[in-house]
């Protein structure tokens, strides 16, 4: 009988940050299974460019620098699904790479790697390939078109999205269910909002995300898109496009719900989600991109920290806070 | 272990061990009883080379309990070691042998006195097994706080450990006449009992129908919760061990306390019971009584939440160890960063934000008024055990308490 050392306690973990990152793949591949069913191979093709390229990023990052095989959890190919479905799927297979390893390489491992990164990397890694490129980010394969090619160019086959007619102040004419099941031109994980909708519910039961940041973000996005829509519609009407599409929900769940980047207090989460929403409708309303999501966690992220302490110095002055 | 939205509950596991009742082990070939605060030479009363009388005394230390030899023997070795539940602590080694009795301690009279019952308790060597504490010690407090009601615990947290259940079964009687005296310690509390399910309280209502009984709720740590509700409904209540009750019932007749009940149970043992044990009878002995694998990894004395790894198993356990635990597969506590996700600030049940404490400590300069609550923490750890990230988020709570404490952080 050999007995090993271990200090208490002894209970065994129901959860680990590798449980909670395989949760978070589970619910991300949910999402590949539309674009899969719409845009053929292609769409998984993409994903696993980008996959790939987070992962080896991950590994060479930590045999360089940290003598180490990788991050030793899953959370590059969380990175690299995100950026993968936050591009439109008849992007070149370089782009998702090039955003995985600029996610990786600048945004994550620099800072220490999981659990200390202060921006979300997969955001960082579409905000620098869509100020690079915009021309290939907000250029969408159309969904009617059917399967498209696995390689060569995918020019033929594309079409106007709803987030470039609500920037030039039209509006777009897609039908209620299309509009649930994600079948109009967009980046390709974040057009379907029932299968985001179920993604969200299920990392919600398993507890990887908190629903307040969420709750205030979509909120304030709302009351935004009602008080000053940017289409002459009733508020109602503007508030469905603006939130069912582009990448607002998918951002939502995805990238402001990572515990990681956004404050650990629930008031810093209130805060963060209602900075979130309003940097976002902002920048929709005045911004140059008609997708802008990922600048606006970015700049949300850089406020998480902050949120946090001011809360802390409220609670060690005395102020109950929940 | 089981998160749910209410915080955190442990897997209960005990169902095994108390399908038989307590086996009552016959004294080991040899023991080795610790003897607790007797640092001082003049506290140990025995020498290498002693015979030794069962129940005779052997040790008097001023700032705890009194241990008696468990069996007749001779002592072969007085050493200062590390033990199991107990820490470092003078022991002596017995070879037990031989049928000489000490005569019995002074029983109580009919009618005692607060100071009678105390006396008892300190001359019996009582510990009570839920604090690790002189019972003595424990009346004291409570008298001191002013318990209006006094409750023998039998709410487990550990999900192995049943041997507080175990004894309020087997002999419920001895318990409420152990409960009768330490409330007459604590100035004519009012007694009860504390269990964790509904089918318990059912089964001690048939054995014990006028005793007031209070059923804890599930969500970890139970004992903790349950104070806090009495006290939300006026209540001012003391949880004591019902091991330590009975041994004060048995003080009343004049004997000392020498042994305990100790569930044996984990993953790694072939048929899970609650034992009999004397005090400082080796793990092995145990063990082997109830039949264990021999593809055992971690075997550890005392609550999950802060028992101790046994790397020899014939290490000698105090008699208030309460559980002895085998497992096949030891989970290795792989550290990572935080990851915020707050489930640590979520589950304590004192509402302390232990990542907060992580963060503080973290830095080069420590602003002890960013510690916020961490003297109120009750050592549950229920902290570190749903951290994903594998960190000892509770012991870093103590150490900004012992910082805060000292004001070392100039």
């Amino acid at each position: 009988m050999t007995l090993r050392n271990l200090p208490a306690p002894f209970l065994r973990r129901e959860r680990t940050v590798s449980t909670m990152m395989a949760d978070a793949l589970f619910a991300l591949a949910l999402l590949l299974i539309l674009p899969t069913v719409q845009y053929g191979p292609r769409a998984l093709l993409q994903s696993l460019a980008a996959m790939a390229a987070c992962a080896v990023c991950d590994i060479l990052y930590g045999l360089v620098f940290r003598h180490a095989f990788g991050s030793g959890d899953p959370s590059a190919l969380v990175t690299g699904l995100t950026v993968s479905l936050l591009l439109p799927v008849n992007t070149p297979y370089w782009l998702g790479a090039l955003a995985g390893a600029f996610a990786i390489l600048i945004a994550k491992a620099p800072f220490g790697s999981t659990g200390r990164n202060l921006f979300n990397p997969a955001a960082a890694g579409v905000a620098f390939v869509t100020v690079c490129r915009p021309d290939l980010v907000f250029t969408y394969a159309d969904p009617a078109a059917g399967w498209l090619p696995l390689s060569g160019d995918c020019a033929a086959v594309t079409a106007a999205s709803p987030g470039a007619s609500l920037h030039a102040g039209l509006k777009p004419s897609i039908l209620p269910l299309d509009l649930l099941w994600g079948m109009y031109p967009g980046p390709m994980g974040c057009t379907a909002a029932l299968v985001l909708g179920a993604a969200a519910l299920f990392l919600l039961a398993r507890r990887c995300i908190r629903p307040e940041s969420i709750a205030c973000f979509l909120l304030t996005a709302a009351l935004a898109a009602a008080l000053f829509p940017r289409i002459a519609c009733p508020a109602l009407t503007s508030v469905k496009y603006e939130l069912l599409t582009g990448s607002l929900l998918f951002c939502a769940v995805f990238l402001l719900g990572d515990p990681v980047t956004s404050p650990r207090t629930t008031v810093g989460r209130c805060l963060f989600g209602v900075l979130a929403g309003g940097l976002l409708m902002a920048m929709r309303h005045t911004g140059s991109f008609e997708q802008a999501a990922c600048f606006a966690v970015l700049i949300a992220d850089a406020f998480a920290p902050v949120l946090d302490h001011a809360a802390i110095r409220l609670r060690a002055k005395g102020v109950r806070l929940p | 272990m089981i998160t749910s939205l209410r915080g955190y509950r442990t897997e209960d596991r005990r169902a095994l061990s108390l399908r038989e009742p307590i086996l009552t082990l016959p004294a080991s070939g040899t023991l080795v009883v610790p003897l607790p605060g007797a640092e001082e030479g003049t506290a140990r009363l025995v020498r290498p080379g002693d015979k030794l009388a069962a129940g005779q005394r052997l040790s008097l230390p001023r700032r705890s309990a009194p241990a008696h030899a468990p069996a007749a023997g001779v002592a072969e070795e007085i050493e200062f070691r590390e033990m199991a539940v107990c820490g470092p602590v003078w022991t002596v080694r017995l070879r037990t042998g031989g049928e000489r009795r000490a005569s019995p301690l002074r029983p109580l009279p009919d009618r005692p006195e607060d100071e009678d019952v105390l006396r008892a308790a300190a001359d019996a060597g009582i510990f009570d097994e839920m604090t690790g504490r002189p019972l003595f010690q424990e009346l004291y407090r409570l008298r001191r706080l002013g318990a209006g009601l006094l409750l023998a615990c039998a709410v487990e947290d550990d999900p192995w450990c049943s041997s507080a259940c175990a004894v309020l079964r087997e002999d419920p009687e001895k318990v409420e006449r152990g409960l009768r005296l330490a409330a007459v310690a604590c100035g004519g509390a009012q007694i009860g009992a504390a269990v964790s399910t509904r089918r318990e309280e059912a089964a001690l209502r048939r054995a014990r129908p006028g005793l007031r009984v209070e059923v804890a709720g599930r969500r970890y740590p139970a004992r903790a919760f349950l104070l806090r509700r009495l006290r939300a409904a006026g209540v001012s209540a003391g949880l004591i061990g019902p091991q330590a009750l009975c041994a004060l019932a048995d003080a009343a007749d004049g004997l000392p306390q020498t042994s305990g009940v100790i569930t044996v149970s984990g993953d790694g043992v072939k048929a899970p019971r609650n034992v009999r044990a004397a005090n400082g009878t080796p793990a092995r002995a145990l063990l082997e009584a109830c039949g264990v694998s021999e593809d055992v990894s971690l075997v550890y004395a005392g609550p999950a939440w802060r028992g101790s790894a046994l790397t020899d198993p014939d290490a000698p356990l105090p008699l208030h160890a309460r559980c002895l635990t085998a497992m096949l597969h030891a989970e290795r506590r792989r550290q990572s960063a935080c990851i915020g996700c707050g489930r640590c600030g979520r589950v304590c049940p004192q509402g302390i934000l232990p990542w907060q404490i992580h963060e503080s400590l973290r830095g080069e300069k420590v602003e002890p008024y960013l510690l916020l609550n961490v003297q109120s923490c009750i050592g549950c750890a229920a902290c570190t055990a749903v951290c994903p990230s594998g960190l000892p988020l509770s012991a870093e709570v103590s150490r900004a308490a012992a910082i805060r404490k000292s004001g070392d952080f100039l």
